[in-house]
């Protein structure tokens, strides 16, 4: 498996396996899930906080790839940003279903990579870049933006959750967001 | 460029992240919808933004055996077929009802002949025999289980060979095991083909032999006979499906003791809290790696044993996997040929919070080196 800088899977293969997965090539599919079922699991646990219930959501998330390989287009996007989209979207549609879980947030994830051991994950290093990303920012930036994108908060429900008027919100999300673009695209950060 | 561009330039972010009202976000869907590139080109923008959010989910992984459960539900949903038309599904759901009410008229010909048959003279009509089914016994399950009940205090060698003799003995019987399901099979679908086939032959001379007005019989109840047949068949493809799982691992289990470069090490209690448990970890680099544990103690709700492949070189500890568990306290891992094994030194057992870590929190309960 060929690799970027960053640790991440290259993007060139990713369009031939579409190509193979809309003619209907299992192994394709196979050899893409063994790719991206890691970070994919990793945000849909985050979500629903179920095992099962992520495996499931796991298994959706890229047989919707199998069954409409085609609302995918390579060229409008990485193929991982539109695996976590679906993934996302299906978690929190899945967790709105069920009862509301406990809220957690990224700043509760001990960092492993100072440890003895390591784990399995090839894009981890890229991950704790975003992670870091997000530790940089202002705490209240941090907490609206991972409210909204893994709790699925809207405006309201963050302005009644972390009790300040919906446009103060807003603002955070949109700063925060800002922020974070910033930081990845300058690579200014200072892994802790 | 309209006014709407400007009005909505910073708010694609919170548009991707669904956290707009409603009635902002229908504005900003249409004016996507009218074409705007510019917005186009800032929503894709914000779409990737956004989606990298996701890579700062705390680190996990599926359960052990996520991939082949994968792989089952891949078969099981094959063709990967372009998404159906209602149209298409109609013809098919009519189809399948005229399939239907034709073997029931073709079993109604064949009662109603019968019937003139014997009034005529005394030779009974033909009947369609359809064979009991068989019973597929699986051996492949008991042996098995006996490879798992592994005895340390015996000699390597000795339990070397055992273990490859029980291992041939059980790809043998999954192959027969195979081949009996694949001939139910065969034999399941040439009853359903003849059956149709009858169906459409009777159809089509009822039809023909039938004067109009007696040609519109109240529509029957699908035949029971049939949808028997059609379970059946469905069994024995999922026994198949079964055993077909069952024989690619034995075969890597295999590979792993046949491989020249097979290396073995015993893993000892080290911490009080392990009280007789043992392991054996049989490895090849090239093959995989094969761990047999037993005397593991239960462990309290939410917590699970976790194998650690302890390397030299960078990560120096890796993950080898989750152990399942029995009622006796046997455990086994088996996993493929990963790059991890290439410089493995020796392994090491912890307990976990349950579905695992990447990096080992929990006690180290056995350990053995290379």
């Amino acid at each position: 498996m060929r690799v970027d800088s960053t640790g991440l899977p290259a993007v060139a293969p990713d369009r031939n396996l579409v190509e193979r997965i809309a003619a209907g090539d299992e192994s394709a599919l196979l050899a893409l899930y063994r790719l991206y079922a890691n970070p994919a699991y990793s945000l849909i646990y985050r979500i629903v906080r179920d095992e099962t219930v992520a495996e499931e959501v796991l298994q959706d998330t890229f047989f919707r790839l199998w069954c409409l390989p085609h609302s995918y287009d390579p060229d409008k996007g990485a193929l991982l940003s539109w695996l976590f989209t679906v993934a996302r979207n299906l978690a929190l549609d899945r967790r709105r279903k069920e009862s509301r879980r406990p809220l957690a947030f990224v700043s509760e994830f001990r960092d492993a990579r100072n440890g003895e051991f390591a784990g399995p994950d090839a894009g981890l290093e890229k991950r704790y870049t975003v992670i870091e990303a997000l530790r940089q920012l202002p705490k209240e930036q941090r907490i609206a933006l991972e409210l909204a994108y893994f709790e699925g908060l809207t405006h309201t429900e963050l302005a009644d959750r972390l009790r300040e008027p919906v446009g103060t919100v807003k603002t955070r999300i949109r700063l925060g967001m800002q922020k974070l673009k910033a930081l990845l695209k300058d690579c200014r950060l200072v892994i802790l | 460029m309209t006014t709407d561009c400007g009005r909505f330039a910073d708010d694609w972010a919170l548009f991707v992240l669904g956290s707009l009202e409603p009635e902002l976000c229908r504005q900003m869907q249409s004016h996507l919808s009218a074409g705007c590139a510019l917005c186009e080109a800032r929503y894709r923008e914000s779409l990737n933004d956004v989606s990298r959010l996701g890579e700062a989910a705390p680190p996990r992984v599926p359960a052990i055996g996520h991939e082949e459960r994968f792989a089952a539900r891949l078969l099981a949903v094959k063709p990967a077929a372009p998404p159906i038309r209602r149209r298409e599904i109609v013809g098919w759901i009519a189809a399948a009802a005229a399939l239907t009410v034709a073997v029931w008229l073709a079993f109604e010909r064949r009662d109603l002949e019968r019937r003139l048959a014997q009034a005529a003279s005394a030779k009974p009509a033909e009947r369609i025999v359809v064979a009991p089914p068989q019973v597929i016994e699986r051996p492949v399950e008991r042996v098995v289980e006996k490879t798992r009940t592994i005895d340390l205090s015996a000699s390597q060698l000795a339990e070397e060979s055992r273990r490859r003799r029980e291992a041939e003995i059980a790809k043998d019987a999954a192959s027969r095991d195979l081949t009996i399901a694949q001939a139910r099979v065969s034999e399941l679908e040439r009853a359903l083909e003849e059956a149709a086939r009858r169906a459409q032959t009777a159809s089509r001379s009822t039809s023909a032999a039938s004067p109009p007005e007696a040609a519109a019989p109240a529509v029957p109840a699908p035949d029971p006979r049939l949808a028997s047949l059609n379970a059946e068949l469905e069994r024995a493809r999922a026994e198949m499906a079964r055993q077909t799982t069952q024989i690619v691992e034995l075969r890597r289990v295999l590979r792993i003791l046949e491989s020249n470069s097979v290396r073995l090490v015993d893993l000892r209690a080290v911490d009080p809290r392990a009280g007789r448990a043992k392991a054996r970890v049989l490895f090849s680099p090239s093959q995989g790696l094969l761990l047999l544990a037993h005397g593991l103690p239960a462990l309290p709700a939410g917590k699970c044993y976790q194998l650690w492949i302890i390397r030299k070189g960078s990560p120096a500890i890796a993950s080898g996997g989750l152990l399942k568990l029995d009622v006796d306290g046997h455990g086994v891992v088996s996993t493929s040929a990963d790059a991890t094994l290439a410089n493995a030194t020796g392994f090491a057992i912890t307990d976990e919070p349950a579905g695992g870590s990447m990096a080992a929190q929990g006690r180290k309960l056995l350990f053995g080196a290379y």
